[in-house]
């Protein structure tokens, strides 16, 4: 008798907890479905502004090509967006965004990825440290490509040399690389941040 | 209890922050600017109203067994409606705050407010109870983002447009003061939280004596 008893309370609470579980998923199942689009939108807004403050230049269109984008102005070919990544850290990987134009000058560096040392080596990050701004302009012509303590031209961190050193000789390294192909072979419809 | 007295709990004589000390996680991590502070509070705002609102609806349906797991799942479900909400209005807002937008779920002001008040309410109390203590918790966690930003950053109003659109812009007011880094960090927002109940505990002390005071000179009538 109480075991019927139990089993028809059990059986209650998994079928109001069902009922209300189903109630809860439809809302929110319908809400994604509306929002999702505008959503998706919003983030590759939100990206390609982020990218565009890499090149810091807003007359400058990106057009995604695999994992880098090419950089047009005007219509015509400007340069490069390309996605680095360099083991040499102090900690792990470095992954930062290259942003060149056709005669290989540096229109900005992000850093986006690292795991350094906080305190230390985390004057990569912009928000931290204006370290990343002194590439802007920069080529392997008109600047020494190591950190001061090596005679290079960049100034290394208090404390840190690993990480600014690998970060310069990467940068070094993508430069002397001639342009990437895909670059050099646009096809129309550009990408801009206008598209929301 | 009343409207008048549920309104005054909310706002004042029970704040969940000032008094109850409930969401202190979201309180203090994201006060770090005006506009953080108030998206976070109106999320919050949002969630406690629907929360208490379905909750109270549903007091009888609900028993001692399905309660608890069933008030989770509703406040979840708000939560969750709330992030996507912030999402569709303002993507890089919800890169910045989203991680806490998430964790409302756990903010015991929601729960408590469920257990305490919703679900032996009617829907209406439940509803005002809801907006009151909501706002309440949006009122403080406005005026501790507000100082917060005045003093560390010397601005108010920063990023405005994130929310309010491109008109917001020029919303920004540049104070006369230098950043001040600690009132940026979290032992800031701990200390100039601290002032601020102690700045309510202080006008509580000062309306009881005046109150005394009073009492004191009718008697002697």
């Amino acid at each position: 008798m109480t075991d019927i008893k139990a089993m028809s309370a059990i059986s209650k609470t998994i079928i109001k907890m069902t009922a209300l579980a189903a109630v809860c998923g439809l809302l929110l199942s319908t809400t994604y479905v509306i929002s999702h689009g505008q959503i998706k939108a919003n983030q590759q807004a939100f990206e390609i502004r982020q990218l565009q403050a890499v090149v810091g230049d807003a007359s400058i269109t990106l057009q995604p090509a695999g994992e880098h984008y090419r950089l047009l102005k005007n219509g015509s070919v400007y340069g490069e967006l390309r996605a680095v990544t360099t083991p040499d850290g102090y900690n792990g990987d470095i992954r930062f965004w290259l942003a060149t134009n056709m005669q290989r000058e540096i229109l900005g560096v992000r850093v986006i990825k690292h795991q350094e040392t906080p305190g230390l080596g985390d004057k990569l990050d912009l928000a931290i440290s204006p370290w990343v701004l002194d590439f802007n302009g920069a080529s392997l012509t008109n600047h020494r490509w190591d950190v001061t303590k090596y005679s290079g031209d960049f100034d290394q961190f208090s404390g840190a040399t690993i990480t600014p050193r690998a970060v310069v000789l990467a940068i070094a390294e993508q430069l002397a690389e001639p342009a990437l192909s895909s670059a050099l072979d646009p096809e129309p419809k550009p990408v801009d941040g206008s598209q929301q | 209890m009343t409207p008048a007295e549920i309104t005054r709990d909310g706002l004042w004589d029970n704040n969940p922050a000032l008094v109850q000390l409930l969401g202190l996680c979201p309180l203090l991590a994201v006060s770090n600017t005006l506009i953080n502070g108030f998206v976070l509070g109106s999320l919050t705002l949002f969630v406690l109203i629907f929360a208490n609102g379905t909750i109270s609806l549903l007091q009888r349906w609900l028993d001692d067994t399905t309660r608890l797991p069933a008030q989770i799942l509703i406040i979840a479900t708000f939560v969750t409606l709330a992030d996507l909400l912030l999402q569709f209005v303002s993507f890089e807002l919800h890169q910045r705050i989203g991680l806490f937008v998430a964790l409302i779920v756990t903010n015991c002001v929601i729960l408590g407010r469920a257990e305490a008040f919703a679900r032996k309410n009617h829907f209406g109390y439940a509803l005002l109870d809801g907006l009151t203590m909501g706002s309440g918790f949006l009122l403080v966690i406005v005026l501790l983002s507000g100082i917060r930003e005045a003093l560390g950053h010397g601005t108010l109003f920063a990023q405005a447009d994130l929310i309010f659109g491109e008109t917001a812009v020029n919303w920004v007011i540049q104070l006369p003061n230098e950043g001040l880094l600690l009132a940026v960090l979290p032992p800031g927002a701990f200390l100039l939280f601290g002032l601020l109940i102690a700045l309510k505990n202080w006008i509580d002390q000062k309306i009881e004596q005046r109150q005394a005071l009073r009492n004191s000179s009718t008697a002697a009538n």
